[in-house]
């Protein structure tokens, strides 16, 4: 119906709405934060690239990674989604308040192809742990659920829970390792011994949380001592409560928009270690977390060690301990954070970041006393990085 | 460009709109000189070196035109109708069915080489638009175009431009010179553009991710139907947003296309159905292939033939592949026995008439989107449990994901906001005419914004009818 009136209005509206929409354009930093990904690059004006239209496709990932207000529609989004009771949101299955991950109904739909990639992840560890006992130090492999598996029961019925995965790759995993005569720890069974606490996962992150590292470490610690290992973790603390709210992974891509009460914890030790620090070769200021500007801001899990760094050596110059290499992805910075009292040096290596030299040549080169390498259950059929340990896949 | 993107909405439309309405409406030959040059930098923004097909589809097309009207003897207008036919047709064949040809080819003679050939973006469109112009040139339903800048208008005109609808150069060759822009169709042109692009990105967009999981596995039966609906619902409201979309922006701008979809999944027979749906290219179909052939006023024999043809064609416009031409097939066979066996019958039983047609619509639409024919058969016969994964839960995951889509999908396939805009007009109430003047307008600034959550939030989406 014709209303003159109603058509100005309209197209003045609709003239607001983007002059609003351009007062939104901001100078963009490159990263997505809430993302965890670079924005797209911008797109180099040549004339090959306007010719085959690789300029234009390249334009448009640029518009949109920078499209005014991003951020802000992107919390529109996920508040709406989180309103509509989706059952997965930005990946993330909301559980009252639980946050677990969405897995791909085809990440263990192909059973020979996890076993196939769990022998040959096993078979480089067996040479790993051979490796180490050439020189006559001590290995162990150490795996742990990750939170998905720890909260496994949480999952509703038509979602993948990975159970199928678990099913396949922890048994050939295991029998690996006792056929090639390899100490091995699952963390997990641990910790169904102990009653399957909750305080031992995080229920927002896709981490463990304190009391699971430590409870990590001090399995790792037993088995180690039941190998004949002389190591120990005696060391009086407690731990102290991070006031600041927790951005756990999995909240962080729901925006933070989930509420959750959970904090992050530190280890004080009564008696404090002096230490020296060393990141990727280079002298660092000899802290164990990173410094929070107010008990207000958000803090995520970099909180522990200032996040994935390729290698990070801690010195007590204390030569009565045992040397420790523990190598394996972000699990390792929070158990680092405590972990390396027991220790003269103390070596973490992230193998997704450190590129120096393969894990086998590192080890090699220092020949570290004892050697752990810590992953969670979804590793085990992942043949880079960790998995990789003598630079073998292309 | 494609019209759900950031760099059309927030950066082409906007300094188009400026720069059209800035010039006065006397200057209609400045004006249509702007819309020329943005559609041509619409379409060079795809890739540079498609203009240069463009430009010889110009060409051919103008001077066929030229030809086919002035020429003073009939067999010399024929001949340029067929020699604009054949560098149309010439130029679709090569970047379209080379690659199908030299492959089937390569299957009997394996001597003989498989072409790779990039497919345009819109070449199917533009090739039979520039056709229908010069056809009805020669039939003498259009006077020749002697302005080549006006012949490129017609064939470059952005809106319909890549994905249709498919505009015969009678409907809008004295808009070209001769149209009136008013601020009446600027706000209803704009509100039809966001009922477009609302379409597309929140029913196409939820529906396509749907479709594209499912038929990328091998699914159990319930999944192998929820795939099928999915793209049911996908290729629907893909498409007929890209005409809603290309309608109101040729109405922004005075041109007015006619429709290209009316509520296709609530038809009661096949027949029914393709009254309904890509009403250009049916058309286009009807008027330049069934009726030269013979159309319905041959022998029975020859009329089946008609059909098959017709709809084999249909299908290999579609894509360069055989479940093209076995979809386009599928339909032809059903309508031909719609026609000599049930047809009346069916149409008779409306409700049973429209879930037997959108059996065979979504059956169609399976041929449709599979890779191969193998691809499309392993699919159907999962659809009836033959070879079919065991359920793994993941068809109520994508039924309670999806759930406010799937109560969208149905509720916009149905005629629901006509029935309730006339009911709105054609009352008294003071309340109810001013709801039918200010809702559609509070809705399309509702559903821009939304799709604007969506596109600034989600990745590079082209549209499906981009391939054809």
């Amino acid at each position: 119906m014709k209303n003159k009136t109603a058509d100005i209005l309209f197209c003045a509206a609709l003239g607001l709405m983007l002059v609003i929409c351009f007062a939104g354009l901001r100078r963009s930093h490159g990263f997505s934060f809430y993302e965890n990904r670079s924005l797209a690059p911008r797109p180099a004006v040549t004339a090959a690239a306007l010719w085959d239209g690789s300029f234009g496709e390249g334009l448009e990932d640029w518009l949109t990674d920078r499209a005014p207000w991003r951020e802000t529609m992107l919390r529109c989004r996920t508040a709406v989604d989180l309103a509509l009771r989706r059952p997965v949101v930005n990946d993330i299955v909301p559980r009252g308040d639980m946050l677990l991950a969405f897995n791909e109904y085809d990440r263990d739909s192909n059973t020979e192809k996890l076993e196939k990639n769990t022998l040959k992840r096993a078979k480089r560890t067996i040479r790993l742990a051979r490796a180490v006992e050439g020189y006559g130090g001590q290995y162990l492999c150490a795996v742990l659920p990750n939170q998905g598996s720890y909260y496994a029961d949480s999952y509703p019925s038509y979602l993948n829970d990975l159970s199928r995965f678990r099913e396949t790759v922890l048994p050939l995993f295991r029998a690996q390792m006792e056929k090639g005569g390899v100490s091995y720890l699952d963390v997990g069974k641990v910790a169904e011994s102990e009653g399957h606490p909750d305080i031992y996962s995080s229920r927002t992150d896709h981490h463990y949380s304190m009391q699971g590292a430590l409870g990590t470490w001090e399995a790792i610690v037993a088995a180690l001592r039941a190998e004949g290992v002389d190591i120990s973790f005696d060391d009086a603390y407690t731990l102290k409560t991070v006031p600041n709210p927790y951005l756990g992974s999995r909240n962080r891509k729901l925006m933070g928009l989930r509420y959750n009460d959970e904090k992050l914890q530190a280890v004080v030790f009564d008696t404090p270690v002096a230490f020296e620090r060393f990141n990727n070769g280079k002298q660092a200021e000899p802290t164990l977390y990173k410094q929070l500007r107010d008990s207000t801001s958000p803090v995520d899990y970099s909180f522990y060690m200032g996040g994935d760094i390729g290698e990070v050596v801690l010195k007590t110059h204390r030569p009565e301990k045992p040397t420790v290499l523990i190598y394996g992805e972000s699990y390792v910075n929070a158990l680092e954070t405590f972990a390396f009292v027991s220790c003269d040096e103390f070596r973490s290596v992230d193998p997704r970041h450190y590129k120096d030299m393969t894990l086998a040549a590192y080890i090699k080169k220092y020949q570290p006393d004892i050697v752990i390498g810590l992953t969670d259950y979804t590793m085990l059929d992942q043949t880079t990085g960790a998995g990789d340990p003598f630079g073998e896949t292309k | 460009m494609v019209f759900a993107s950031t760099a059309f909405l927030l950066y082409f439309l906007p300094v188009l709109l400026a720069v059209y309405f800035i010039v006065p409406r006397r200057y209609r030959a400045l004006r249509n000189a702007v819309l020329l040059i943005f559609s041509l930098i619409f379409y060079g923004y795809g890739s540079a070196k498609y203009l240069l097909l463009m430009l010889f589809s110009v060409t051919a097309n103008y001077f066929g035109g030229l030809g086919a009207g002035l020429c003073k003897t009939r067999a010399a207008r024929r001949t340029s109708l067929i020699l604009a036919v054949i560098a149309g047709l010439g130029s679709l064949g090569y970047f379209k069915y080379a690659g199908f040809f030299s492959e089937t080819a390569h299957a009997l003679l394996p001597g003989v080489p498989v072409l790779s050939v990039a497919l345009p973006i819109g070449i199917s469109f533009f090739t039979f638009q520039g056709i229908s112009y010069v056809a009805d040139v020669y039939r003498g339903n259009a006077a020749p175009q002697k302005n080549p800048f006006y012949v490129a208008l017609y064939i470059s005109l952005f809106p319909q431009l890549i994905a249709g609808p498919i505009v015969r150069y009678t409907q809008i060759e004295r808009e070209i010179t001769d149209r009136r822009e008013t601020l009446h169709d600027f706000s209803a042109g704009i509100q039809r553009f966001i009922f477009g692009l609302a379409k597309k990105m929140i029913l196409a967009g939820a529906a396509g991710e749907i479709a594209d999981a499912v038929f990328g596995t091998t699914p159990s039966t319930s999944l192998a139907w929820l795939g099928a609906l999915a793209y049911t619902a996908q290729i629907y409201f893909d498409f007929s947003a890209y005409s809603d979309m290309a309608i109101g922006l040729g109405r922004i701008f005075g041109f007015r296309f006619a429709e290209n979809f009316n509520y296709p999944y609530i038809a009661r027979t096949v027949t029914d159905f393709w009254r309904r749906w890509h009403i250009s290219l049916s058309s286009w179909f009807r008027d330049y292939v069934y009726i030269p052939l013979g159309g319905s006023r041959v022998s029975k024999g020859r009329h089946i033939l008609n059909l098959l043809i017709v709809w084999s064609l249909t299908g290999l416009w579609h894509g360069a592949a055989w479940n093209f031409i076995l979809w386009g097939l599928w339909f032809g066979v059903i309508l031909i026995a719609e026609k000599y066996l049930w047809g009346s019958r069916l149409a008779a039983r409306p409700v049973l008439g429209n879930i037997i047609t959108m059996l065979v619509v979504v059956f169609g639409w399976v041929l449709f989107r599979a890779d191969t024919v193998g691809d499309a058969i392993r699919y159907l016969s999962a659809m009836f449990g033959v070879g079919a994964a065991a359920d793994n839960g993941q068809s109520v995951y994508y039924l309670l994901e999806y759930l406010p889509e799937w109560i969208l999908f149905i509720l916009c396939a149905l005629p629901l906001r006509d029935v309730l805009r006339k009911r709105l007009e054609n009352t008294a109430s003071p309340f109810a005419r001013k709801a039918a003047v200010w809702g559609p307008k509070a809705a399309a600034i509702l559903l821009l914004f939304l799709s604007y959550i969506k596109l600034s939030t989600g990745s590079f989406n082209p549209f499906i009818y981009f391939r054809f």
